[in-house]
């Protein structure tokens, strides 16, 4: 207590409160303030009375003083005003009301140019299908171009096939071409397969039938593959996928080359 | 003390100008009032009352309100740069304790010439403890000047300082108290007359 009451008296502590005391002072009564309670009673206390006196004796600025005060506080830190007009935490009206319309201007700008991009991703992949379709279109009509050709070419056989020898309704044309070892089918008529069947065409060269492909009917030409000196062309129905020797008792349709 | 201090010293302290606004509308007049009562000058009043309130904007950072109120601190920063401005000027020494003319005419000070004298406030005060605190408080000396001015023992200053300062505490307290006394019996009364 007699510590307390000494460092009351000594006069310390107002000269503290004015800020009067050196640092190795203030340094020791902030000690004094923090361990002893009733010192920091005082303190409080002083500092009560000495704010008290200044509301007492207050006086309204005038107020060009505090224009002044913040303009030399923007001319001697410009990025405190930069960061003041843009912060967050207390917008004005006016910049609450820009803030909005840039969101707006700028999700509008992303909807636009999310909804062109998205047209125009649209756009591109029907016109690769486009092009795609083109391509395939120019391929079908250069081979169908080349299959004419080759049809109306002088070198071209033109061989009849036909059921007649096995009792079926079967008509079809082989044309045949050496010279570009090249071969179509036109089907006409043949008779109509099983879910499992296929047609199988064989050429006869030496006594053994050769098998040049198989096929389901269609309206198209049918390409087979080219033999030279084919006897015969001969038409079986076969197991999905062909087999490797015909199956004679299913021969539908025959055209001799001789 | 503003209403969430802390929060608007942090802002300021994050350069926010409307917080400095704040604190500046809070604490000005009182600052205003001491440095017009330690310099008696107006023009020159406003002048430390910038200085002052620039210092706080470049320092708030230094503040710790563990340590002291903001308007201790403020009242520190004001002393000594009134002393300095004093100082340079070589008036410190020579400054008279009566208030000029040109400053008693000034109906932009608040209240009149005679409310802003400390006797005015504390004539509850013997004057011994008014001269030493006007000194002290409002004029800016050091106790060792006080001491010098007033012609009495270092001691016997730091004593009265320290004594003046509580009086003018409980005198504040009792005023606020009587404040309440004074609405209490108003209060009472309307309900008697009404009742």
């Amino acid at each position: 207590m007699d510590k307390i009451k000494e460092i009351l008296e000594s006069g310390l502590l107002e000269c503290y409160l004015m800020g009067d005391c050196t640092e190795e002072e203030s340094l020791r009564m902030q000690q004094y303030i923090h361990i002893y309670p009733e010192i920091k009673i005082a303190y409080d206390e002083y500092q009560e009375a000495i704010n008290k006196m200044a509301e007492e004796n207050a006086s309204l600025p005038p107020a060009h003083l505090k224009s002044n005060l913040l303009k030399e506080i923007n001319s001697a830190n410009p990025r405190s005003s930069s960061e003041h007009s843009t912060n967050p935490q207390m917008p004005s009206g006016i910049n609450k009301l820009l803030l909005a319309l840039s969101v707006l201007g700028l999700l509008s700008a992303c909807w636009f140019f999310w909804n062109g991009k998205n047209k125009l991703d649209k756009l591109q992949e029907k016109y690769t299908i486009l092009q795609e379709n083109c391509n395939q279109s120019d391929k079908n009509y250069a081979a169908i171009k080349k299959e004419l050709e080759i049809i109306k070419a002088p070198d071209t056989r033109a061989l009849w096939l036909d059921g007649k020898a096995f009792n079926q309704n079967a008509q079809l044309v082989a044309y045949w071409n050496p010279q570009y070892e090249y071969a179509l089918l036109d089907l006409k008529t043949l008779p109509k397969l099983k879910k499992d069947q296929c047609y199988q065409i064989w050429a006869d060269k030496d006594g053994k039938m050769i098998s040049r492909g198989t096929f389901q009917l269609t309206d198209d030409f049918v390409k087979i593959e080219y033999l030279d000196n084919a006897e015969s062309l001969n038409v079986t129905i076969e197991p999905i996928g062909g087999s490797h020797e015909p199956t004679i008792a299913n021969l539908v349709a025959q055209g001799l080359f001789t | 003390m503003l209403h969430n201090e802390s929060d608007i010293i942090q802002k300021v302290i994050a350069r926010d100008e409307k917080s400095f606004e704040l604190l500046y509308d809070e604490y000005a007049p009182r600052v205003y009032g001491l440095v017009l009562r330690m310099t008696q000058r107006k023009e020159l009043s406003e002048e430390i009352v910038q200085e002052v309130f620039l210092k706080l904007w470049n320092n708030i950072d230094k503040y710790d309100a563990q340590k002291s109120k903001l308007f201790t601190w403020l009242y520190q920063i004001t002393r000594n740069t009134t002393l300095n401005r004093l100082a340079a000027k070589g008036e410190k020494k020579n400054r008279r304790v009566d208030y000029t003319d040109e400053f008693k005419n000034d109906p932009s000070v608040k209240g009149n010439f005679e409310a802003m004298d400390i006797r005015g406030v504390v004539n509850k005060l013997d004057q011994k403890y008014v001269d030493v605190l006007d000194l002290v408080y409002f004029k800016a000396y050091t106790f060792q000047e006080a001491s010098d001015t007033l012609n009495v023992p270092l001691g016997t200053v730091k004593t009265r300082v320290r004594f003046a300062l509580s009086k003018l505490k409980k005198y504040y307290d009792f005023n606020s108290q009587t404040g309440l006394k004074s609405i209490a019996i108003i209060l009472i009364g309307m309900l008697y007359h009404y009742g």
